[in-house]
């Protein structure tokens, strides 16, 4: 899929940035979304909340859907499974955005269950060139059942396999560039796995393939203690998306916008859920912290022209 | 990157593929899977093994591990406590956890969807070793009950124009639908009162033993739970099995008849009755033989 066909699945938001920001739907804001019509710009929902039903989630999503553009969002594909793919999933996964008109479908790049048994959960894949082999001809069968590009999240994970040849962030450009998959880029989760995995948040945000992002994702999460066999007490961040986006990860999300992740944001908020209102003004700090990464990128373009035309042929004469 | 279309999907399936690679992957999923769905209780097994899969680091392969499983678990009692509010709240959340964490390891999840996760709680309820187990079970099921209305289709229901458009001839023929989105719960337990004040937040005890019928369904947003007085439950059967009306209503009125010979004000608590199935969104349509 080439960054052309990405391109049509992105928003444009008024300001032309191409990073309209959007809410993740939860059901205990429905009410107050259809009574107000917040002015969000879009809503990302969770594909699995509506599937194998056809009661009140849908018809509340029906109504939601007729007011603002929506995207769909699942972490029941189970993509890097070694079982076979599910192709009644595919099929409801498919008619439900058709149904709601989805401007994009995505999932994680993780596996959730395996031998016919489902854990709910995102579990890791070694980062191997095979793995990506497998995981890529696995994308490519559900590409062509959706008609259209899958969008993948790098998800936040507790534990890496030993033996991986490939850092995470190699894997996952390696999987885009294989399939020509979209990037949904989980900043949060970028954080949580360089803390968790020790390694250099920044760096890996630039080995990913940042062109290729079609919808970024914002959310909290918590830190958790361990007490070690030794008696030493070890912390890890746990993708909890059940507080306000922490300070550092806004510092790691203005500096993907300015290494040119430009994509629609959305704000994840999943346990302890507060009033609508709540989420959407965290959601909306986003636009501060984007104005800010972009006239960073505005001052340094003109600094690097003004150097240019300082040293251009004749300009000491 | 360029801007011309590429067929990466076929570019991928043409690569050859690499079984050996496949198995071994399925191994370590398949270790991992069983590792993270052991029951939380279990002893844990030789660190070697974990080592030999999990690249350890700042924190022990272990502890690595047990934020899976304790997620897996977590997530699954969640699931349960959405759908049985009431149940939770009369058991207490303590016990409640404890038989969740027991059902979890008994009937593992079958289905990629959690919706329908907690179908046989309200089963496994009586089993539980309570003098209140049959009652919880009875709560349980009138749980359940609003659950998969909340997930049927309810998108038509019966007017009562449609009714009264019905010819004298067509009214003879004519046969109720039910709605898709309603169950009739029948209960050892009057579970319907009690269920309504454990929701307010009491905590009242548990009735006596006494047999009641409701009726749940969904019209719109709203999930009703409608009590059904023992004269009519006859008539919600065989309205809900889509018998004729005609024969439904003369069947049903019968006894009602031989109870209160005089009639009095019977026809009229017969209308008010159905009008209230009617309006709650019990039928989904009307059709004639």
């Amino acid at each position: 899929m080439s960054t052309r066909e990405l391109e049509r699945l992105r928003l444009v938001d008024d300001d032309g940035a191409r990073m309209p920001i959007g809410v993740g739907l939860r059901s205990a804001h429905y009410e107050h979304i259809l009574a107000e019509r917040p002015p969000v710009a879009w809503f990302e929902v969770l594909s699995d909340n509506y599937m194998h039903t056809r009661g009140r989630p849908l018809m509340y999503l029906d109504r939601i859907a007729e007011h603002y553009p929506v995207a769909l969002h699942g972490v029941g594909l189970s993509i890097g499974s070694t079982d076979p793919l599910d192709f009644g999933y595919l099929a409801e996964l498919r008619a439900l955005r058709d149904r709601v008109g989805a401007r994009w479908v995505s999932d994680h790049i993780a596996w959730t269950g395996v031998a016919g048994r489902h854990g709910h959960d995102l579990y890791p894949l070694p980062f191997t060139e095979e793995c990506v082999r497998h995981v890529a001809r696995r994308v490519a069968e559900v590409q062509d059942f959706l008609g259209a590009p899958l969008v993948l999240e790098n998800p936040s994970t507790y534990l890496e396999f030993a033996g991986c040849a490939l850092s995470e962030p190699e894997f996952v450009a390696a999987l885009l560039e294989e399939t020509g998959a979209g990037l949904l880029l989980d900043v949060n989760n970028v954080y949580v796995n360089a803390n968790n995995h020790g390694l250099d948040a920044s760096t890996y945000l630039r080995r990913l393939p940042l062109e290729r992002v079609v919808q970024i994702h914002l959310a909290g999460h918590g830190v958790a203690a361990a007490v070690e066999a030794d008696g030493v007490e070890a912390a890890h961040l746990i993708d909890t998306h059940a507080a306000p986006v922490a300070p550092a990860v806004w510092e790691l999300f203005e500096q993907a916008v300015r290494l040119g992740a430009r994509a629609p944001v959305l704000l994840e908020w999943d346990a302890d859920i507060p009033p609508f209102g709540v989420v959407y003004a965290e959601a909306l700090r986003a636009r501060v912290h984007i104005e800010r990464a972009l006239a960073a990128e505005a001052t340094c373009q003109a600094e690097a022209r003004a150097w240019a035309q300082s040293h251009a042929p004749g300009a000491l004469a | 990157m360029g801007t011309e279309p590429r067929a990466g999907g076929a570019r991928v399936r043409d690569a050859p593929r690499s079984v050996g690679c496949e198995s071994e992957l399925g191994a370590a999923q398949r270790w991992l899977f069983q590792r993270v769905t052991r029951p939380l209780h279990a002893s844990r097994p030789e660190p070697a093994d974990e080592a030999r899969w999990v690249r350890g680091g700042s924190l022990a392969s272990g502890t690595r591990i047990a934020v899976y499983q304790r997620a897996y678990f977590s997530r699954l009692v969640e699931c349960l406590r959405d759908d049985y509010p009431a149940l939770e709240r009369a058991v207490g959340a303590a016990d409640f956890e404890a038989w969740c964490l027991q059902f979890i390891e008994a009937h593992p999840p079958a289905s990629a969807s959690l919706n329908f996760f907690g179908a046989g709680f309200a089963d496994f309820c009586a089993t539980w070793g309570s003098p209140h187990a049959a009652f919880w079970s009875d709560l349980g099921r009138l749980e359940w009950a609003v659950v998969e209305c909340i997930h049927a289709d309810a998108a038509r229901h019966l007017v009562p124009d449609q009714l009264g458009a019905l010819t004298e001839r067509e009214w003879s023929r004519a046969r109720l639908v039910p709605s898709p989105a309603s169950r009739i719960v029948d209960t050892r337990f009057p579970v319907h009162a009690h269920h309504a004040a454990l929701l307010a937040g009491e905590n009242p005890e548990p009735p006596a033993r006494e047999a009641s019928t409701l009726v749940v369904c969904r019209r719109g947003e709203t999930v009703w739970r409608l009590p059904v007085e023992p004269r009519w439950v006859g008539l919600l059967r065989r309205l809900v099995r889509s018998e004729p009306i005609a024969s439904a209503i003369a069947a049903a009125s019968e006894p009602v008849l031989q109870s209160d010979p005089a009639g009095a004000g019977a026809g009229d608590a017969l209308q008010r009755v159905v009008s209230e199935w009617v309006a709650r969104g019990v039928f989904a349509g009307v059709s004639v033989d």
